[in-house]
């Protein structure tokens, strides 16, 4: 009878703290909720589609026809903003899938088995010590271009740092009497990392998610900016850019509404990271 | 079964520090009958809690098992591949832990993980394991059961978690219960329900329990025997009332004489001069030597034997002939 009675005011309270001293948090993830729908609906939203070419409306300026203007072959920038923000987002959500996966297995292993610690992490400071765009590049050097090898080059090369951080948590972790306690009871190792210690270490991961999330962004659209990308005509926000800078003088359109959306995406990422991270760590909860 | 449920015997653990190497338990002997209840006493670092881990074969990498043997219904656990000590742990031999609030995953519900244990080791369906659950919370007199099985354990008190702990080794029906200081972390009158409970379900189950504690007077409400540790080595054991009697070990005097104080309401309450050393600092011969208010030049050499006063009283102490014969108790009798 009792704990119904207290459970309501405390959800409350959790709301209140999240509107009032969470509001990096709540902006954040309001402008990047508007880029996904966005995104998700693009085709709902114009009527055109992203190849679709018309030599009558090359280079217009923005207008109520063309809110973006056109391209040199007279395709609608908006309509090819929304399609390249799906295949955008999509690759960054792809990158963090994999960057998350990769990274907390090996993070987590060499937190919780002290043999495979230094081994592991030994390799992952190496990785890590490429700049991540040249990584990716050499990668796709090897794999050839293409969207799958841009995600899986992005992927492996964001793996480390998730893998750093996840083994710092896992270590934290396991020195919990949970872990111990679980232990007594004979569960493996694989039972007390899989459903022990990884849900425990995984706040600082989901932060550091949407920080790759952001930088996965910008890496896309620099690989395709310098061609290897997915290979156009199909639209990325890297790609549009690519394409309109020639006309950056005569057409500055082109360039700057995918670079606004990159802008837009990569601001409202980081800024639900900083919200979250402040939201998770209890050492940064406001006293009062 | 003939021998003893648990014997140990030996026991020594050793500590590496960087190129020492310290005992921390030394030559450590005892044994626990089936359905026994035995309290196993001694003040922080006495390498009390490093025994139970040891039987379970958890102890921290640091540490080393060097010496002895534990026998486990007959089975040396000591040289049991890990895989097969896993199917032991939790099903015949479970424990319980200090603090309830880090025992418990906090991201899982306290019946789920109450139920992860019966699945592991009975195999049961995710059905039966939930029912044996809320049996389980019901006998451990935790209120509502169907209810709370849902419940994260920060939805729970200290002492509620405790009962869950006790649920979960129970759960799948062991044979020797160890519970490390299983009410230090919780008060009073907690403290009284929680050994209470414990009391009960070694009666109804017939469980062997061994408990661990620096509180004498607590062990001794609840424990058969006691064994008395000091600094790794064995001090004293002897039935409860025994000990109360007729302690004969120094150390074994003056925690009695603190626990007795408390209740007599004396003006200053007597002490044991001293701290225990940390094990860096372990004297050569005997470890109480330090502290102990009888000490001669020969406890500072040589090592105490352990020797027997009666069939279930054994004190380690050079002096025992002499001080077991000036008790700070006034006594009439002592035990044979």
């Amino acid at each position: 009878m009792t704990d119904l009675s207290t459970a309501a005011p405390q959800t409350r309270r959790i709301r209140l703290s999240l509107a009032g001293a969470h509001w990096p948090l709540l902006i954040g993830g309001v402008i990047f909720g508007l880029i996904v729908l966005a995104a998700a609906l693009g085709p709902f939203l114009t009527p055109l589609g992203p190849e679709d070419t018309s030599l009558m409306d090359r280079f217009k300026g923005p207008s109520l026809a063309h809110p973006f203007g056109t391209d040199s072959f007279g395709r609608d920038v908006m309509t090819r903003v929304l399609y390249g923000g799906h295949v955008s987002l999509l690759i960054g959500l792809a990158v963090v899938v994999i960057a998350a996966l990769l990274g907390v297995l090996i993070g987590a292993m060499a937190g919780y088995f002290p043999r495979l610690d230094n081994p592991i992490m030994r390799v992952m400071d190496a990785g890590e010590a490429f700049p991540t765009l040249l990584m990716a590049i050499a990668l796709a050097a090897v794999l050839g271009p293409g969207v799958m090898n841009v995600v899986l080059a992005l992927g492996v090369a964001y793996a480390p740092r998730t893998a750093r951080i996840v083994r710092a948590s896992v270590l934290v972790v396991a020195q919990q009497q949970f872990v111990e306690a679980a232990r007594a009871s004979g569960a493996s190792s694989a039972r007390i990392i899989l459903t022990h210690l990884i849900p425990n270490a995984l706040a600082p991961v989901i932060v550091q998610m949407t920080f790759i999330f952001a930088d996965a962004v910008l890496a896309e659209a620099a690989l395709s900016f310098i061609g290897i990308g997915p290979p156009p005509p199909a639209p990325t926000w890297g790609n549009i850019i690519a394409d309109g800078r020639t006309y950056l003088y005569s057409a500055a359109w082109i360039t700057m509404f995918p670079g606004l959306a990159i802008f837009l995406t990569v601001l409202s990422l980081n800024l639900l990271g900083d919200g979250l991270r402040d939201a998770l760590d209890p050492r940064m909860k406001k006293v009062s | 079964m003939t021998g003893p449920l648990l014997e140990v015997s030996d026991l020594t653990i050793t500590l590496g520090l960087g190129r020492r190497t310290v005992d921390i338990v030394d030559g450590v002997d005892f044994s626990i009958e089936a359905g026994d209840r035995l309290g196993v006493v001694g003040e922080s670092g006495s390498g009390k809690s490093m025994i139970a881990l040891a039987l379970l074969g958890l102890l921290p990498r640091a540490m080393r098992l060097t010496r002895g043997t534990i026998r486990f219904d007959g089975v040396a656990l000591d040289k049991l591949p890990p895989d097969r000590l896993r199917k032991i742990r939790g099903r015949d031999i479970s424990m319980i832990f200090q603090e309830p609030a880090t025992a418990l995953n906090p991201v899982i519900t306290t019946g789920e993980q109450v139920s992860e244990v019966l699945r592991r080791h009975e195999k049961l369906s995710h059905a039966e394991a939930r029912n044996r659950t809320i049996e389980l919370f019901r006998q451990v007199g935790i209120p509502a059961p169907e209810r709370r099985i849902a419940d994260y354990p920060h939805q729970m008190s200290g002492g509620m978690r405790q009962r869950v702990m006790i649920a979960m080794a129970l759960a799948c029906r062991p044979r020797l219960l160890i519970a490390d200081e299983p009410t230090t972390a919780l008060d009073a009158t907690i403290q009284r329900q929680i050994i209470d409970l414990l009391t009960r379900l070694q009666e109804e189950t017939g469980v062997a329990i061994m408990l661990i504690s620096h509180d004498l007077p607590l062990v001794a409400s609840f424990a058969q025997r006691i064994m008395v540790m000091y600094a790794g080595r064995h001090a004293e054991t002897a039935l409860a009332d025994t000990l109360f009697q007729a302690p004969s070990h120094p150390y074994t005097q003056g925690l009695i004489a603190c626990a007795l104080g408390l209740e007599d309401g004396i003006e200053r309450l007597p002490a044991i001069e001293g701290q225990v050393p940390t094990p860096a600092a372990f004297p050569a011969g005997c470890r109480f030597a330090t502290r102990c208010p009888h000490v001669l030049d020969v406890c500072h050499r040589t090592v105490p034997p352990v020797q027997q006063l009666g069939s279930s009283h054994s004190v380690a102490c050079l002096r025992l002939s002499e001080l077991a014969k000036t008790s700070p108790i006034p006594q009439t009798e002592l035990s044979a």
